[in-house]
């Protein structure tokens, strides 16, 4: 395995009696895109301002490219933050706001950062008072990629893009990755970690309940086969994998658990005239991990 | 339409944010009238011996022209009256640009205004609300007046007219808050209009045949009452009139704008500056340039009419043997000297220079509070630059105030019949600046463990070890008691030599606060 650029050890914090965060172990590896998914107050954000230093750990510690994640001053020049509800001071320009981050960081692309305000299309003449909420998250989306940092901590950084911007914002992250760049991204979005991240984690009520890539998340998880026959269809609910034979007008729906080979075997000498087959989504995964338990404060799945 | 239940909604919500304010300020202004009669009445003070102050015209633009100084109630209206009206007018304009500009600025009208309840209601809701706080001070004031045996007709007419005057200068905050889209500007606005009010009054007083002029201004009716004197009841139709004709234009401009915006529309953009982009010192100047202009203006404008007084005031000290021993037995001999009357000013100028320092502190608070400093501290910006910088420049600012005020005091004596050097000046008021230190000091301190605390403890605290010093004398109190405020450390310089080891203790602990405070702020969690 490549060298970590967050290493995370049993982390922990606690507001009073509420746990926040309970004993979170992780690693996300140099030049990972990592998906942080949970569901509000799951703990995704507490997670990033401890490794920012905004708020102190009750136990536990991290690092951040080998340095202790207290080490404010050497391990903020390595990392760019996206707060997933960005406050500006109402008075600056959109411009002056990048200046100033620009200026704060210390590091900056300046083709790359005039290239991204084309890309997102920000007026930077107009004051960060007048900015809607996307608009302000583009200008922190603006000043944290053009520092090119080798780690990017992105909290919920869509929120409130239109589409086509959240569109952009995948490609800056494709591009980040391309040099190498690691990503942090929490997000409840889930077709945006789906689309961009190779592993995810699953939060929830402050524990970490699954990591894996995304492929192996799917593959735990059930999904749907269709088949239409020419005439009868046969019996398939002894076939290994199978858990529910569900008829249709056409032939039979099956839900399996695990992969389909077992099925595919089974019906290959039959006159098969169609397969459908349905990948569970991340979403299903999601409401699986979260929507069956009452106490699980419910997905938020939009 | 609104039901019932949706305007006592209104009702309570706008009850909610101004209550404790109105309450606090009811009972200090009750307060400062009950100890003002307190000192006429043991002073020995007489209509005569009074008589010369209250013809010289730099007085007499001041504190206005007197109507009756021949009973407490008639000398009390004279001698705070028209401090306690500008107060009263200050909270009323903050409070109503608060309510009516700041709530829709943070955008929750958005919200509100989305309930059954039209926009017009919800503002006569918070006019009721207004009206009730306004009226809550006049009430205190003439009870104050009653309780210390005044006359009632005096007592609850000099209630009314400052209920009045509040109520028209929160008015006039209203409509400020219908023409421009930010509360800052709108309380500027009607700030600066309390200003322009107050400055007609003071011609009016001091100028000969310029009498007239007292009929332009709300403050010029308030006097034109002339309560426990001639009780003239003519004055209250401008009174009556101002808040209901200012009210009406408020409902009527909110109608004609958008929610969120003002009459006047700010275009909303504007080229980048970014020399002052560059480090935290420099954005911590850049925020605070435009105060320092704010409270240089103020405390200039405040040092040239203090030194323009000077002179008069002594005099009159001088020449009358019973006050000049009462103020010997009440422990301000220093009064009788220009060097020693500038002194007693420049406390009050660290009171005001410490008021400074707190509210600047603030600011960093609400940074926080706002969430604008999360991107601040996620670039290589320790919280110790961060802070450090604030304190650094408000302290700069509060030195620059402090020479601000001391060539204001300065010009207005040069300009009047006595003498002192600009340097006794400025002596005068750096001399007060370790006062300044220490409220920087504890509100640095609550900054790092309780930051919602910052502005009542410290603002409280200096208002309460300011009145200590100054009524704790007439007020008997024990001598343990006045070390505890710093103000009784202070020397009255230039009347006195500076107090060397006051000012460095004074400093060492300030330090110490500081210290204290920031490393409290590096260690806690962040808002």
């Amino acid at each position: 395995m490549a060298a970590s650029a967050i290493h995370i050890d049993g982390l922990t914090k606690r507001f009073g009696t509420f746990t926040a965060l309970d004993r979170l172990t992780l690693d996300v590896a140099v030049g990972e895109v990592f998906g942080f998914l949970g569901p509000n107050g799951a703990g995704k954000s507490t997670t990033l301002r401890l490794l920012l230093g905004l708020i102190r750990p009750t136990a536990g510690r991290a690092s951040i490219m080998g340095l202790d994640v207290g080490d404010v001053r050497n391990v903020h020049r390595l990392l760019a933050f996206v707060p997933g509800d960005v406050n500006l001071w109402p008075k600056l320009t959109g411009g002056e706001c990048l200046e100033l981050l620009a200026n704060f960081h210390g590091r900056v692309d300046l083709a790359y950062r005039e290239a991204l305000v084309e890309q997102f299309q920000l007026d930077q003449a107009k004051r960060a008072r007048t900015y809607s909420k996307g608009n302000r998250q583009k200008v922190a989306l603006i000043a944290a990629f053009a520092t090119r940092a080798e780690v990017l901590l992105l909290d919920e950084p869509t929120s409130g893009l239109d589409p086509l911007m959240e569109k952009e914002f995948r490609s800056c992250v494709g591009e980040a990755v391309q040099r190498g760049q690691t990503v942090l991204l929490s997000s409840h979005i889930l077709s945006e970690v789906e689309n961009l991240c190779q592993r995810v984690g699953i939060l929830r009520e402050g524990r970490l309940i699954e990591v894996a890539p995304i492929d192996q998340l799917r593959a735990l998880h059930k999904s749907e086969l269709e088949i239409d026959f020419d005439g009868l269809p046969p019996d398939l609910s002894s076939v290994p994998g199978v858990a529910q034979v569900t008829p249709t007008p056409a032939g039979l729906r099956l839900t399996l658990n695990g992969p389909p080979g077992p099925v595919l075997k089974a019906i290959a000498p039959l006159a098969v005239t169609a397969i459908r087959s349905q990948e569970a989504s991340l979403e299903e995964i999601f409401l699986a991990y979260y929507g069956g338990d009452a106490g699980g404060g419910g997905g938020d799945s939009n | 339409m609104g039901g019932i239940r949706t305007e006592s909604a209104a009702l309570r919500l706008a009850t909610r944010s101004v209550s404790r304010g109105a309450l606090v300020l009811t009972g200090t202004i009750a307060l400062v009238v009950v100890v003002t009669i307190g000192s006429y009445t043991t002073s020995g003070l007489t209509a005569s011996s009074l008589s010369s102050l209250g013809a010289d015209p730099s007085i007499r633009a001041l504190y206005g022209s007197p109507f009756d100084l021949s009973t407490a109630g008639g000398f009390t209206v004279w001698r705070a009256g028209q401090f306690l009206a500008i107060v009263a007018a200050l909270w009323a304009l903050l409070a109503t640009t608060r309510i009516l500009r700041g709530e829709e600025e943070a955008g929750r009208w958005d919200l509100l205004l989305t309930t059954p309840i039209a926009q017009d209601r919800l503002i006569v809701c918070h006019f009721g609300v207004l009206t009730a706080a306004c009226g809550l001070q006049g009430v205190g004031v003439a009870l104050a007046f009653v309780a210390s045996g005044q006359p009632a007709p005096g007592s609850v007419l000099f209630g009314i007219g400052l209920a009045l005057v509040a109520l028209t200068f929160s008015t006039v905050g209203a409509v400020t808050s219908q023409l421009v889209g930010q509360r800052r500007k709108a309380a500027g606005l009607a700030g600066l209009l309390v200003g322009v009010a107050f400055l007609v009054r003071m011609i009016a007083d001091a100028s000969n045949g310029g009498g007239w002029l007292r009929w332009l201004t709300p403050f010029g009716w308030l006097e034109d009452l002339q309560p426990f004197g001639g009780n003239r009841l003519v004055a209250l139709v401008p009174l009556v009139l101002a808040p209901l004709g200012l009210g009406a234009l408020t409902l009527f401009l909110a109608g004609r704008r958008d929610v969120g915006e003002g009459i006047v529309r700010d275009p909303g953009t504007g080229p980048t500056r970014p020399a002052l982009l560059r480090s935290p010192i420099g954005f911590s100047w850049r925020e605070r340039r435009g105060g320092l202009v704010a409270w240089g203006g103020g405390l200039a404008v405040l040092g040239l009419v203090v030194g323009a007084i000077t002179g008069t005031i002594t005099d009159f000290l001088a020449s009358n043997p019973s006050i000049a021993q009462a103020t010997q037995n009440a422990d301000l001999g220093g009064l009788l000297s220009t060097a020693g009357f500038v002194a007693t000013m420049d406390s009050f100028t660290a009171l005001l220079i410490a008021f400074y320092l707190v509210s600047s502190l603030h600011v960093v608070s609400e940074d926080e509070d706002d969430g604008r400093l999360e991107l601040v501290y996620a670039a290589p910006v320790t919280r110790l630059d961060w802070l450090g910088a604030q304190i650094l420049v408000s302290a700069l600012v509060a030195v620059v105030l402090a020479v601000v005020t001391a060539a204001g005091i300065w010009l207005g004596i040069v300009a009047g019949s006595t003498t002192l050097s600009f340097g006794e000046s400025l002596v005068g008021t750096l001399n007060v600046l370790p006062l300044g230190a220490l409220a920087l000091g504890v509100a640095v301190l609550l900054y790092g463990v309780r930051p919602t605390l910052v502005v009542p403890i410290t603002g409280g605290a200096l208002v309460l070890a300011y009145l200590m010093t100054f009524l704790g004398p007439a007020l008997h109190l024990s001598d343990w008691m006045l070390d505890l405020s710093p103000f009784h450390h202070l020397a009255l310089a230039p009347a006195q030599p500076v107090a060397w080891v006051s000012t460095l203790v004074m400093l060492a602990i300030a330090s110490v606060l500081v210290v204290a405070g920031s490393m409290a702020f590096a260690a806690r969690d962040l808002r």
